[in-house]
């Protein structure tokens, strides 16, 4: 049976339908990031959620976007002793508003390329950045998806272009450091001590970002899980197959339960 | 490999094999036929940069093997044929445009320079001995430099490598020039001999004689120099950012 799934449509305007995220899924997840593994993390991703001609800005979106959907709907940050809460709506809303459409094609050398923002979601060298801003290769009639070939075969491809063709590449990656460097997703709120939050695209400022995003205390996910396997729902193991947010909504109705029946316990002892 | 991937670089084999530009090599005098750079070979140069010593040692061997591999005709090229053969790739493969401190040069205006500049033998002695000198090839060049990359690659303390390498470097630079010794009756020819064996006879020269040999080089390097010079104090530097730079 197909698992519950929803349609986003992302700053480029492209739609997706992701599924839901489970919190069996969400124990890999957390154990990636409490470990800091940016690159199995994105790994990750890409294989449960990212189909691989998503540019990095669409891809940033839509893990927001799920957790901010399946997870919970804002983060919160301490700032002097406080907590404030904000809301993902709003940075998702940024994101919309900075995205820009750099596509850009050129012909050099009887070779049409078209590149476009990196086609991924972690950059392991600096040859992925070049690589990945390759969407398209055409020699006459023959052409060549960067997206649909493997690693390997990418890189022979670029390996192989002539170097005024590396100029340019060089040059895109300059325009894209010129508009889209910094990504203002958290504005400043002096009024309550809030500093301004950027990420830069052309790093791997995104992966960190989306890792303490969906980064929680591995213990205390632990403890959930016995909690819920022992008292909320015993003997069942329909946890894993449940949402982060569902879980909270019935952990949520537990709670209200439990103080419901203290409150009548304490009323009963009063008389 | 998918097919249709090894058909797309074919393709692009066949187009870099026709975008060819010719260049003008000083040792045949005649002009050569040579393929513009990769992004391959762009990256390799770049990559060098963070080899510290080591990097420029390979960077030479880069720089040889962009010249072999891109020309289309069978040439053993001399070391003097580098300048402006690497300057004929940069001008067409990213532009003749080039900035030296923040000042902007165009590649067309460096000067060229001709075989008959260039003293391609020499002979220098002292008391009796004699050594033959003549410019090395690329092929030499190559083969040395291999042996001095893995010379250096033996000292693992950075900063013994860097005390170290002048020395060596010095040694195995002055090898690739020399075509004979001859000390007496007994005549060692160089290419007869291992590069560990034309080290120790190197080494083991006299200090007169040996600086008659490095006076030669530097005539030979000064002369090839040449073509690099928008003035005496502006030389162009064929580094790792050599053909990606603006």
């Amino acid at each position: 049976m197909p698992q519950f799934n929803v349609e986003i449509i992302l700053p480029s305007g492209r739609k997706c339908r992701v599924e839901e995220l489970s919190n069996r899924e969400y124990l890999s997840i957390i154990k990636f990031a409490q470990n800091s593994d940016y690159a199995g993390l994105s790994n990750y991703f890409e294989d449960k959620y990212i189909e691989p001609d998503m540019h990095i800005f669409d891809r940033f979106y839509l893990l927001v976007y799920i957790r901010m959907l399946f997870i919970e709907s804002s983060i919160t940050l301490e700032v002097n002793k406080r907590t404030i809460d904000i809301s993902l709506d709003s940075l998702l809303n940024n994101l919309e508003a900075n995205y820009i459409d750099l596509e850009t094609k050129f012909e050099e050398n009887g070779i049409e390329i078209i590149l476009d923002l990196p086609q991924v979601t972690y950059y392991n060298n600096i040859d992925d950045l070049y690589i990945s801003t390759i969407k398209q290769v055409k020699i006459a009639d023959d052409i060549v998806i960067f997206s649909s070939l493997n690693a390997q075969e990418r890189l022979l491809i670029m390996d192989n272009l002539p170097a005024t063709i590396f100029v340019r590449i060089k040059k895109y990656i300059q325009t894209i450091q010129d508009n889209l460097l910094d990504i203002d997703i958290i504005s400043e709120n002096k009024s309550i001590g809030v500093q301004k939050l950027s990420v830069n695209i052309i790093g791997n400022g995104v992966m960190h970002f989306i890792s303490s995003l969906y980064g929680t205390d591995l213990k205390g996910f632990y403890t959930l899980i016995y909690m819920f396997q022992n008292t909320i729902l015993p003997g069942s193991n329909y946890f894993f197959d449940m949402s982060p947010v569902e879980t909270q909504i019935i952990l949520n109705a537990h709670s209200k339960k439990v103080k419901d029946e203290n409150d009548k316990l304490q009323k009963q002892k009063q008389r | 490999m998918d097919s249709n991937v090894k058909s797309f670089l074919s393709n692009l084999q066949e187009i870099n094999d026709a975008n060819t530009i010719a260049i003008k090599v000083l040792s045949t005098g005649k002009k050569a036929s040579f393929k513009l750079a990769s992004i391959n070979q762009q990256k390799e140069l770049l990559r060098s940069a963070f080899d510290g010593v080591d990097g420029v040692i390979k960077r030479a061997n880069i720089l040889n093997k962009i010249i072999t591999d891109n020309c289309k005709e069978d040439i053993d090229f001399l070391i003097i044929d580098k300048p402006a053969i690497l300057i004929g790739l940069r001008k067409e493969s990213i532009g003749s445009k080039l900035i030296i401190k923040d000042v902007s040069y165009d590649l067309n205006d460096l000067p060229s320079i001709r075989k008959s500049d260039i003293k391609l033998t020499q002979t220098v002695s002292h008391e009796n001995i004699t050594a033959n000198l003549k410019v090395p090839s690329l092929v030499l060049d190559t083969e040395v430099n291999k042996k001095l990359e893995a010379e250096l690659a033996k000292i693992a303390d950075q900063q013994e490598k860097v005390k170290q390498s002048v020395d060596i470097v010095v040694s195995y630079e002055t090898t690739k020039y020399i075509d004979s010794i001859k000390i007496g009756d007994i005549e060692v020819m160089f290419k007869d001999i291992s590069a560990y064996e034309r080290r120790e006879i190197v080494n083991n020269l006299p200090l007169k004689l040996n600086n008659k040999i490095l006076e030669y080089i530097g005539a030979i390097k000064k002369s090839t120099d040449v073509a690099l010079r928008f003035s005496e104090e502006v030389l162009v530097e064929i580094d790792a950012s050599f053909l990606s730079a603006d």
